[in-house]
């Protein structure tokens, strides 16, 4: 039950070759929602003070957990709160381990990865089907992401490791092994997160992929079936590991 | 080889302070403890381009760096390759630095302090005056400030010596520094410079004690 819901933005970044990214204002209590199937790279700093940035480190440590979901709060680096994640249908772990891919990261993948049908033990990322160099995208994720923020003057090296919405990463506690485990869902899942300060936010998304950003006012947020993230669903059925992968039977 | 080293420089960190130095390409530094060193790294000749949590990672695919591991900068360079490990542990790279306002937070029990053999959130101070006046981030940017780097740019750190215990099926994180024989005795990593570097570490708080730098040249 909404009350004063406004949608300030509503907009779809189609899928490209070279990936995409949007960046704009969001004010305190305002929600950005974001809607997909495979990642969205997502980055915000405050407003009034742009060096004051997300921190994937503060993120994970102040609530000790690697993997946030609804009830999760984004910190800065000064252990502000930034946003809160109140809304999450995604079945699987969101990440907060990688960094941006740039065009020069792409050129180490592929002469890492060999050809496409061999890239299935997770050590590249999903939907790497490129099988010749001119194949490769011209941009990653931060590329795009400092185009979309130009008009703020933010350059790239400035903009911080990002929160990797519907990015599920395996990681093995014990050997410290990370492992990309993308579970092609046939239907598109939402996070959503209330802005705890004035935000600059920035949302990338990868080559060949679809993203779906809304911006909203009003409140309470809308309660949605399964939108309680993953930690609610506990420890749900294991995905079968890649090929190669340590935990591989 | 062991005949041609040289031992080029020598510092000594007390508790809760950082100091920087800085490294010519091919110098090893060593770096010697019993407890947490927050280590940071920056290009000498452009200091935008810093060590990079995330690529490091993500470049590795692991979580726990050791010998013949590298260190990545935030433009997919490395920086510096670990050439020997005595830390029987994990390094860590989950956490960033503490600071004066996570001491705060943490005392208050508005942000988490898991451990490892302990119940719940437990604050490492009973009384506020206990808690300490800054941590490895005012520490560290202190250090670099002669180089004119903000604050907001000190990246977040390799954390050598910070045994984490991580769950990767919940992502749990817990901090799990009492190891066997841990804090004891020095422990040591000795890393190599892939290029001219501003380096700089800070004394974490889960010991009192000072930590040791040995750099050396071939």
């Amino acid at each position: 039950m909404w009350t004063q819901r406004r949608v300030l933005l509503d907009r779809v970044m189609p899928a490209s070759p070279d990936g995409a990214a949007v960046a704009f204002e969001v004010t305190k209590d305002q929600l950005v929602r974001v809607a997909g199937t495979s990642t969205a790279v997502f980055v915000a700093f405050n407003r009034h003070n742009l060096k004051e940035r997300f921190d994937q480190a503060r993120t994970r440590n102040n609530q000790r957990c690697l993997y946030p979901t609804r009830g999760s709060w984004l910190f800065t680096k000064d252990n502000t709160i930034m946003l809160a994640i109140v809304e999450d249908t995604w079945g699987w772990h969101h990440d907060l381990q990688t960094g941006l891919c740039t065009r020069k990261t792409l050129e180490l993948l592929f002469r890492r990865a060999g050809p496409p049908d061999s890239r299935g033990d997770g050590s590249v990322p999903y939907a790497m089907t490129w099988g010749r160099w001119e194949d490769i995208p011209a941009r990653g994720c931060r590329e795009n992401l400092a185009e979309a923020l130009a008009p703020w003057e933010i350059p790239p090296w400035e903009i911080p490791s990002p929160f990797n919405i519907f990015q599920n990463l395996g990681i093995d506690g014990e050997t410290g092994r990370m492992w990309f485990d993308h579970p092609e869902p046939a239907r598109e899942s939402v996070v959503t997160m209330r802005a705890e300060m004035d935000l600059v936010v920035a949302v990338g998304q990868h080559w060949g992929t679809t993203t779906g950003l809304q911006l909203l006012e009003g409140w309470p947020p809308p309660t949605v079936a399964g939108g309680e993230g993953s930690a609610a669903r506990g420890a749900a059925a294991p995905r079968r590991p890649p090929v190669g992968s340590p935990r591989a039977g | 080889m062991a005949s041609r080293r040289r031992l080029v420089l020598e510092d000594e960190v007390p508790f809760l302070l950082g100091r920087a130095w800085e490294l010519g390409k091919g110098q090893s530094i060593r770096v010697i403890a019993r407890h947490t060193v927050d280590f940071v790294a920056f290009n000498l000749h452009d200091l935008n381009e810093r060590l990079d949590q995330a690529r490091t990672k993500t470049n590795q695919m692991k979580v726990f760096l050791t010998a013949g591991d590298v260190v990545y900068s935030n433009e997919d360079n490395v920086l510096l390759t670990i050439v020997e490990d005595a830390w029987p542990w994990h390094h860590d790279m989950q956490k960033g630095m503490c600071s004066r306002k996570r001491h705060e937070t943490k005392f208050q029990g508005l942000t988490k302090n898991n451990t490892w053999g302990r119940e719940g959130s437990p604050s490492p101070w009973r009384r506020w005056e206990d808690v300490p006046p800054r941590g490895c981030w005012e520490n560290l940017a202190h250090a670099v400030e002669p180089w004119h780097i903000s604050p907001w740019d000190v990246p977040n750190p390799l954390n050598l010596f910070q045994n984490m215990r991580i769950d990767g099926q919940t992502g749990q994180l817990w901090a799990d520094d009492k190891g066997p024989g841990a804090g004891e005795a020095d422990v040591f990593v000795e890393m190599r410079a892939e290029m001219d570097l501003l380096v700089a570490g800070a004394n974490d708080l889960d010991g009192t004690a000072s930590f040791r730098i040995e750099v050396y040249e071939d």
